[in-house]
C-alpha cells in the first residue's frame, strides 16, 4: 500500500524547506537501480519483499530485459523523520514530513547524458559505489558532473554482502577496502570542486555522509545509526561517538577504554571502533545464518531487538539473512536519513546554485526569484528533458520550478535555447494544460507546482525540441543550457525499407531527437537521413526506440560511421590566390594549425566569439603567443559561428575590407562545413587573409564574387598546408581480473588501441586498463572483447579527444584512404579536387 | 546546356571575351562537315519549308518573318540551312537566325524571336519540349546515326525475361525509335513483355488529355491495360542528358536503362543514381523548409503558364508567411544568385529540363516550384513522386490550396532535418500585398501605431522587430551597414567634402572613353 496520498504531496510542495531533490548516480552495475527500490518501497510503493529484483525505476522492457538503466526516471515519496533524527538536519525545518524527489539515472556511459538532465533538476546525489570494484571511470565522470552543476553529493558503498560472502573479507580488511572507496571518492571531489561556495564536499563516514550496505539485500547502514544505538548504552553524547566509529580509534574490550593505537602491549589487542561496533554484529548474523547455527541467530535477533514472523523462522541460509539484515538495518532507514540530513533543501541549494543557472544578471527579479527559491516570484522553470507519454508522439516535459508556481492552464513563455532576451526567436508564448507529478511508472495530476519542485508539464512539448526555459517574466534570460560530457560521435545512416514510410521515419526521428537529450537526428547533404549517438549501445537503443516505438515502420540501417574533421598540418607554403567569378577581386589566403591547445580551449568554450574582444586578444597574446595586431582581428568562429576554425585579418591597409567582410566570413562558413578533403567539418585551422585586392565599384565586389572567392582561396590555402584528417577518439577503460589481460592486449593492439594506464586494485587480482582507442574500431570492441575474455573484461568507452592522423589526404596512404571512403559514401567524385581547381594564377 | 555555369563574363572589357570564348563542346570538332545534301536530309529542310508555306490555316497565308533558333553546337550549320530554306519558300518570307538565348538553349526563345516579330520558330537540335505560349513553335531534332539492331539485341542480352518496356529517346533519335521497337518485337519476341513507344510532338502544341494516354509535355505513350508505369522498365536511347535526369526523377518506373548510340555501349543501369539523385533533392526540400525568406527566380519567358506558376508561388509563399523576391537573372550562375545573400532559397522557375539544377557551387539550394510546395505543404509529404510540368504543378497547387484551407497552429515550430532542432517559423507581413487594407486591419494599423507612437525602447528590441522587415533584420546582423560614421573602429574617419564621382556605366565611364586602345 501506498503509504501517503498525493494530497499529502501537493501539501508538503509548499513547504520548501523539508524538500529534498536528489538523483542516485554511479557507475554501471554498482546498484542504483536496485538500491532505489529500498527507497520506494519503504515509500510503500512496492512491496518490501520485492525491493531490490523489482527495479521499480526501470521502467522500460528493455531495462528490464538488459539490467540496465538507461533512461532516468523521477519518483516523488513522502517519509516522515523521528524527532531525534530531525535534530541532526542543520538546516529549518517545518514539520517531521519530508518530501524526496528522486532521480534514478543510468550507469552506462552511452547514457550519461541522462545523467546531466537528471542532475539540473536536483540538488543532491546519492553517489553509489560498488565495494568490489570501487571508483570507476563513470564514477568519476558522473561525480565530476555533479560538482559542475554544484550538487552535493553523499555516498552509499553498496554490495557489502558480496563482500563478505564471495570474497570472506574479514573485518579490518573490509574496513581498508572503505576507507579507499571513501578516500577515492574524497580525492575526485577535491579536484573537480570548483569554486568554495558550497563548503567542503567531501564525504565522511563519521559525519554520516556515508553510507555501507546492500542493495540487493536491502540493508543499508551509516555509523549515525550505530553511533545512536550505542550512545543509549553507553551513555555518552552520540555525536562523540560517532567520531569513534571510524577512523584510528580503538578500542580495548578489558579496559573498556578508547585509544588511538591499534596494540596495547598490557592488555592484548585492541579492536577498531568501525569493526568491533559496526561490523561485529552484522558478521555474527552473516556467520550464523551462513553457517546454519538458526538457533543462535534468533538468539542475535532477539539481542538487536529484531521481531521475526513465524513464517520467517522457516527460512534458511541467504533468504534468512536477508529478512534477519532488512529488518535489523533497513536501508532505507540509512538513506532517507543521510538523504533528509544531509543533502540540501531547494531553498538552500538555489542560493548558490543561482549564478550557475540563470545567464541574466545576478540582480533582476528572475534571479532573486530563484534564489530565494520564493514560490511568489516569476515563474522560472527548467525544462531538462521530454519523457514519452503513452499517447504516441507526446512528451511530458520533465523539470523543476526554480522560481514562482507552476499551474495548469497558466500562460507562459517558452524560451528555447536560442533565445536572447528581447528577441522573438525561439520564442513561444501558450499555456500550460497540465502539471502532473512524476511517480516513476504513474502520473498524477496535480493542480500547480510552487517553486523548489520537479514536476511534468502537459502541452508544451511541440514547442520545445529537448530542453528550455519556462517563465511569466518578459525580461527573463535563459536558464543556462545543460553541458553534456558526451557528444555523439557515432553515426548510423537508416532508410526506411517502403519509400511510403518516409513521412513516419521523419516524424520518428523528430521522436527520437525529442525524447534523448544527447542523439542528433539530421538529414546530410546526400539526402540520407543521419542519427548520431555517443556509443555503439546508445545508437543501438536509439535504433530499436525509433523502430518499434517512434516510427513503428521497417528500417534500414546502415554500418555506423564515424565523423572526421579536417584540418592542416602545417602552414601554406604560398599565398594562397583566388579571384571572384568576375576576376576582379583577388583573394590571398594562408592555413596554419592552430594548435591542440588553442582548439581544446575553444571548444571548451574558454575563447568564443562572444568574449570582448580586447580581452580575448590579451588571453590570446599571452597564453597562446599570438601577435597582438592579429589577436584583435579575428573575424569569425565557424563553423555555427561558434567553432574551433578562426578567419584573421592579417592586411595592412586595404580599401573596402570592411564591406566585404560579411561576405568572407560567408565563404568562410561555407568553407569550414564542408573541408576539401572529404566534405567533413573542419577543425582547428587558422586562415590569414593576407591581402586582398577589391575592385573599385562596390557592384563589382558584392557577395556573389566575395563569397565564392574566399571559399575557394581557403580551401587552396588548406591544399597547400598539408591537408589532414583528424578522428574521433575514446577512453576506454576495462576491468578484467589479470588473467584476461593477455586477451585485453590482444584485442586492443587489433584494433589500434593504446593503453597509457594499467592498475591493480590492491589486494585482489582485479585490473584496471585504461586505453585510448579510434571510435572508427570501437564497432564490435564490445562483444570481441567479451570473446577474447570469455566475459571477464568490461570496457566503458567515452569520447575524449580528437587525434591528428599521420599522413595528408593529398598523398596515397591510409588517410587518403579514408578520403576516398567518405567521398563515395558521400556519392562524391572519388578523387578529391586538385590544388589547380581552386588556386587562380596571377 | 553545356556552357559551364560559373563562368560570367568579365564586365570592364569591349566584349571580346565573348568573342573569344571557347565553347566547351564534346563533339564540336569531331562532327563531320556536313554537305549541302546531307544539311537538307538532316535539318528537314523540305519538311520545314512546307510548314512555313502552309502557313497557320492551311495554305492560305504563309508564314513570313521565320525565325531559326540554332544552339550553339549547331551554329556552324546554320547559314547552310537559312539559305536552303530561303531557297524552298516564297520570296517575301524572311529567314533570320537566333542564337545566344537567354535562357537554356533548349527552350523556344519566344522573346528573342518577337524582337523581329517572328510569327513561327524554327528550333533545331535538343529542346525540353516544353510548351511555348504564343509563337507557334516547330522542332527540328536533326538526326544522329543509331544502329536499331545493335540497340534491340544489347537491350534483350542485359534484361532480365518478361521485361514490359516503354521507350524514351532523347530527340535526335526520334526518328529511328519505330525501327527500334520494331526490332525489339522482333528479336524479344519471347524474352520481353509489353513494348510501347513514346511519341514525340514536333509542334509546340500541348496533347489534348485522353484516358488512358500519359502525358507528359511534348511527350505521351499509352501503357498496356490495367498496367501502371511502375510495371515498366525506361528504355531510354540517348546520352547522358537533362532530358533523363528529368526522366528519372519524374517517372517512377520499375528500373531505367539507358543506350548511349554515340559511345555504343552496352546498356547502363540507371536506377542507382536515381535514388541518390532523390535523395540530394530530398535534401534541397528540408532545406527549403526552413528558409524564410526566398527568391522567385524566373529562368524562362516563354514557357507556357510560367507566368501563372510564380503568382501560384506567391500566393503560397504569402500564406505561409515567408517573405519573397522575384528575380530575373538570365542565365543562371554561381556569383549572380550569391548577390542576394539573405535570401536562403531559390526557386527556380524553367522548363522542366532545367529546373533540376544541381550543383555544389551555389550557397543556396535552388529547388523546382514542387520542390517549394512540398517544403511548405502540412499534409503533403514526400513520396518520391516529381512533378516537374508546370501544368501538374498548378493543379497540384490548386488542391494544396484547397487542403490547407483550415490552418493549424501557425506559431507551431516545425523539426529540422537540417540542424536537428525544432525552427520556428517566422512569418513575415507582406505589406504590399495588403496595401488596400492597410488602414483597415486591427493588425495592420496596431503595426502602424506601433511604429507612429513614442514608445519607449527596450534596451534590446531593435525597431526592425517592429517593422518586420526581412531586410531590416538582415541590415542589422551584418557588420557593415553602409556607408556613414563608423564608430565601432578606432580610427576616427575624418569628414570630407563630397566630391564628384564617376559617371557612365562600369564597362567603361565617361572619362575612361578616351582611352579605348587601353
Amino acid at each position: 500500500m501506498v503509504n501517503f496520498t498525493i494530497d499529502q504531496i501537493r501539501g508538503l510542495m509548499d513547504k520548501i524547506s523539508n524538500i529534498r531533490n536528489m538523483s542516485v548516480i554511479a557507475h554501471v552495475d554498482h546498484g542504483k537501480s536496485t538500491l532505489t527500490d529500498s527507497l520506494v518501497a519503504k515509500a510503500g510503493i512496492i512491496s518490501s519483499a520485492k525491493a531490490g529484483e523489482t527495479r521499480f525505476t526501470d521502467t522500460r522492457q528493455d531495462e528490464q530485459d538488459r539490467g540496465i538503466t538507461i533512461k532516468s526516471t523521477a519518483i516523488s515519496m513522502y517519509f516522515e523523520l523521528d524527532a531525534e533524527q530531525l535534530e541532526d538536519v542543520k538546516e529549518k525545518t517545518d514539520g517531521n514530513g519530508f518530501l524526496i524527489n528522486l532521480i534514478d539515472s543510468p550507469g552506462h556511459v552511452d547514457f550519461s547524458s541522462e545523467v546531466t538532465a537528471a542532475l539540473r533538476v536536483t540538488d543532491g546525489a546519492l553517489v553509489v559505489v560498488d565495494t568490489i570494484s570501487g571508483v570507476s571511470v563513470q564514477t568519476e565522470t558522473v561525480l565530476r558532473q555533479a560538482l559542475t552543476e554544484m550538487i552535493k553529493p553523499v555516498v552509499m558503498i553498496n554490495k557489502v554482502d558480496r563482500a563478505m560472502l564471495e570474497r570472506q573479507l574479514p573485518k579490518e580488511e573490509l574496513y581498508q577496502n572503505f576507507r579507499r572507496v571513501v578516500e577515492d571518492v574524497n580525492v575526485n571531489i577535491s579536484t573537480f570542486q570548483s569554486e568554495g561556495i558550497m563548503g567542503d564536499l567531501q564525504v565522511y563516514p563519521d559525519a554520516g555522509t556515508v553510507a555501507f550496505g546492500s542493495g540487493l539485500h536491502a540493508w543499508g547502514f551509516t555509523l549515525r545509526q550505530f553511533a545512536v544505538r550505542y550512545a543509549k548504552k553507553f551513555g555518552i553524547d552520540r555525536n562523540r561517538m560517532m567520531k569513534k566509529l571510524w577512523g584510528d580509534n580503538f578500542f580495548n574490550a578489558k579496559t573498556k577504554k578508547w585509544s588511538s593505537k591499534s596494540t596495547d602491549p598490557l592488555n592484548g589487542n585492541n579492536d577498531r571502533g568501525f569493526n568491533m561496533f559496526a561490523l561485529e554484529p552484522i558478521y555474527k548474523i552473516f556467520d550464523a545464518t551462513m553457517n546454519e547455527r538458526k538457533d543462535e541467530a534468533f538468539a542475535l535477533a532477539d539481542k538487536l531487538e529484531i521481531k521475526i514472523t513465524s513464517e520467517e523462522r522457516d527460512l534458511n541460509g541467504k533468504l534468512l539473512l536477508k529478512v534477519l539484515m532488512r529488518k535489523f538495518l533497513p536501508a532505507a532507514e540509512a538513506l532517507m536519513e543521510m538523504i533528509c540530513i544531509h543533502l540540501p533543501s531547494p531553498k538552500v541549494a538555489q542560493k548558490y546554485r543561482c549564478a550557475g543557472l540563470y545567464e541574466g544578471p545576478l540582480d533582476d527579479v528572475c534571479a532573486k526569484g530563484i534564489q530565494e527559491c520564493d514560490p511568489k516570484g516569476p515563474l522560472m522553470l527548467y525544462v531538462s528533458k521530454m519523457v514519452p507519454t503513452s499517447d504516441k508522439g507526446r512528451f511530458y516535459a520533465f523539470g523543476r520550478v526554480f522560481s514562482g508556481t507552476a499551474a495548469s492552464g497558466m500562460k507562459v513563455r517558452i524560451q528555447g535555447p536560442n533565445y536572447k532576451p528581447g528577441k522573438k526567436d525561439d520564442l513561444f508564448v501558450k499555456s500550460i494544460q497540465r502539471t502532473i507529478l512524476m511517480m516513476g511508472r504513474f502520473i498524477e495530476s496535480i493542480e500547480d507546482c510552487p517553486a523548489g519542485n520537479i514536476l511534468g508539464l502537459v502541452g508544451i512539448d511541440q514547442y520545445l525540441l529537448k530542453s528550455g526555459t519556462l517563465t511569466t517574466e518578459e525580461t527573463a534570460y535563459n536558464m543556462r543550457v545543460m553541458k553534456f560530457s558526451v557528444s555523439p560521435v557515432v553515426q548510423v545512416a537508416v532508410e526506411v525499407k517502403n519509400q511510403q514510410d518516409l513521412p513516419k521515419l521523419i516524424e520518428g526521428l523528430k521522436r527520437l531527437s525529442k525524447s534523448d537529450p544527447c542523439v542528433m537526428t539530421l538529414t546530410s547533404e546526400s539526402g540520407e537521413h543521419i542519427i548520431a549517438g555517443a556509443g555503439e549501445l546508445h545508437l543501438e537503443i536509439c535504433l530499436k526506440d525509433l523502430e518499434d516505438d517512434h516510427a513503428q515502420v521497417p528500417i534500414k540501417k546502415g554500418e555506423p560511421v564515424v565523423g572526421y574533421r579536417e584540418t592542416v598540418l602545417a602552414e601554406s607554403y604560398d599565398n594562397a590566390l583566388a579571384k571572384s567569378p568576375n576576376k576582379h577581386n583577388r583573394i590571398f589566403m594562408k592555413a596554419q594549425p592552430l594548435g591542440e591547445e588553442l582548439t581544446a580551449a575553444m571548444e571548451e568554450g574558454k575563447i568564443t566569439p562572444r568574449d570582448d574582444v580586447k580581452e580575448r586578444g590579451r588571453v590570446l597574446v599571452e597564453n597562446y603567443e599570438w601577435d597582438p595586431n592579429d589577436a584583435r582581428k579575428i573575424w569569425a568562429f565557424e563553423p555555427e559561428n561558434n567553432g574551433s576554425n578562426l578567419l584573421v585579418d592579417t592586411t595592412k591597409a586595404v580599401q573596402y575590407l570592411n564591406e566585404v567582410k560579411d561576405h568572407c566570413v560567408n565563404g568562410f562558413r561555407w568553407a569550414a562545413k564542408t573541408g576539401p578533403s572529404a566534405e567533413e567539418p573542419m577543425r582547428g585551422c587558422r586562415f590569414n587573409i593576407t591581402d586582398v585586392a577589391l575592385h573599385a565599384d562596390s557592384i563589382h565586389r558584392g557577395a556573389g564574387q566575395i563569397m565564392p572567392a574566399c571559399r575557394r582561396a581557403i580551401y587552396a590555402s588548406v591544399l597547400m598546408a598539408q591537408p589532414g584528417l583528424q578522428e574521433p577518439i575514446y577512453l576506454v577503460e576495462i576491468q578484467c581480473p589479470d588473467s584476461a589481460m593477455g586477451g585485453v592486449y590482444s584485442v586492443l593492439n587489433r584494433r589500434r588501441g593504446e593503453v597509457f594506464d594499467e592498475e591493480q586494485r590492491p589486494g585482489t587480482s582485479q585490473m584496471t586498463i585504461k586505453a585510448y582507442l579510434p571510435v572508427n574500431e570501437s564497432f564490435g570492441f564490445v562483444t570481441h572483447l567479451r570473446a577474447e575474455t570469455s566475459g571477464q573484461a568490461f570496457p566503458q568507452s567515452v569520447f575524449d579527444h580528437w587525434s591528428t592522423m599521420s599522413g595528408t589526404t593529398t598523398e596515397p596512404g591510409k588517410v587518403s584512404e579514408i578520403v576516398k571512403g567518405v567521398r563515395l559514401r558521400k556519392g562524391l567524385k572519388e578523387e578529391m579536387l586538385g590544388l589547380d581547381h581552386y588556386y587562380d594564377k596571377l | 546546356m553545356t556552357t559551364p555555369l560559373s563562368n560570367p563574363v568579365a564586365i570592364d572589357n569591349d566584349g571580346s571575351a565573348v568573342i573569344e570564348r571557347t565553347l566547351s563542346l564534346d563533339d564540336i570538332n569531331s562532327r563531320p562537315i556536313l554537305s549541302r545534301q546531307e544539311i537538307v536530309e538532316i535539318y528537314e529542310i523540305d519538311r520545314t519549308a512546307q510548314i512555313v508555306n502552309e502557313g497557320p490555316d492551311d495554305g492560305k497565308n504563309s508564314y513570313c518573318r521565320i525565325a531559326l533558333q540554332f544552339p550553339d553546337e549547331l551554329l556552324p550549320d546554320s547559314t547552310l540551312v537559312s539559305e536552303e530554306l530561303q531557297k524552298r519558300i516564297r520570296d517575301h518570307a524572311q529567314v533570320f537566325i537566333l542564337a545566344d538565348t537567354s535562357y537554356g538553349s533548349c527552350c523556344v526563345d519566344e522573346v528573342a524571336a518577337d524582337h523581329y516579330s517572328a510569327d513561327i520558330i524554327i528550333h533545331y537540335g535538343r529542346t525540353c519540349l516544353s510548351l511555348s505560349s504564343r509563337t507557334p513553335v516547330y522542332y527540328v531534332f536533326g538526326r544522329e546515326t543509331i544502329d536499331p539492331k545493335d540497340c534491340a539485341q544489347k537491350t534483350i542480352q542485359s534484361l532480365e525475361l518478361g521485361q514490359n518496356i516503354l521507350l524514351m529517346c532523347d530527340v535526335p533519335y526520334a526518328y529511328a525509335m519505330e525501327d527500334v521497337a520494331r526490332e525489339l518485337r522482333t528479336c524479344g519476341k519471347d524474352k520481353l513483355g509489353d513494348i510501347v513507344l513514346s511519341e514525340i510532338s514536333v509542334l509546340g502544341k500541348p496533347y489534348v488529355p485522353s484516358s488512358n494516354m500519359h502525358i507528359r509535355p511534348g511527350r505521351r505513350w499509352k501503357l498496356g491495360e490495367n498496367k501502371t508505369i511502375s510495371d515498366y522498365t525506361i528504355l531510354y536511347v540517348g546520352g547522358e542528358s537533362l532530358t533523363l535526369t528529368n526522366i528519372m526523377v519524374t517517372e517512377r518506373a520499375q528500373s531505367i536503362y539507358s543506350y548511349d548510340p554515340r559511345r555504343n555501349q552496352t546498356l547502363r543501369e540507371e536506377t542507382s543514381k536515381v535514388n541518390r539523385h532523390l535523395n540530394r533533392r530530398y535534401y534541397m526540400v528540408q532545406k527549403a523548409k526552413d528558409a524564410n525568406i526566398v527568391g522567385i527566380v524566373v529562368g524562362t519567358l516563354a514557357a507556357l503558364r510560367y507566368l501563372r506558376v510564380v503568382e501560384a508561388l506567391k500566393q503560397m509563399l504569402r500564406r505561409a508567411g515567408k517573405k519573397y523576391y522575384v528575380f530575373v537573372v538570365g542565365k543562371l550562375n554561381v556569383a549572380k544568385l550569391a548577390n542576394f545573400a539573405e535570401i536562403e532559397t531559390f526557386i527556380l522557375v524553367a522548363c522542366p529540363e532545367n529546373s533540376l539544377v544541381d550543383s555544389k557551387d551555389f550557397y543556396q539550394p535552388v529547388v523546382t516550384p514542387y520542390e517549394m510546395l512540398l517544403a511548405i505543404s502540412h499534409t503533403r509529404q514526400w513520396t518520391g513522386d516529381y512533378v516537374n510540368d508546370f501544368h501538374t504543378f498548378l493543379d497540384e497547387a490548386q488542391s494544396h490550396e484547397e487542403e490547407e484551407e483550415e490552418e493549424s497552429d501557425e506559431d507551431l515550430p516545425h523539426f529540422s532535418l537540417i540542424t536537428g532542432t525544432l525552427k520556428q517559423n517566422r512569418r513575415y507581413n507582406h505589406p504590399k500585398d495588403n496595401n488596400s487594407r492597410l488602414l483597415n486591419t486591427d493588425e495592420s494599423s496596431a503595426l502602424v501605431k506601433q511604429i507612429g507612437d513614442l514608445e519607449i525602447r527596450n534596451k534590446n528590441t531593435e525597431i526592425a522587430e517592429y517593422m518586420g522587415s526581412a531586410g531590416a533584420e538582415y541590415l542589422m546582423n551584418r557588420s557593415f551597414r553602409g556607408l556613414g560614421h563608423d564608430d565601432s573602429e578606432d580610427v576616427q574617419v575624418e569628414p570630407m567634402k563630397a566630391v564628384e564621382g564617376l559617371s557612365g556605366i562600369a564597362r567603361g565611364y565617361n572619362h575612361e572613353k578616351n582611352r579605348e586602345d587601353v
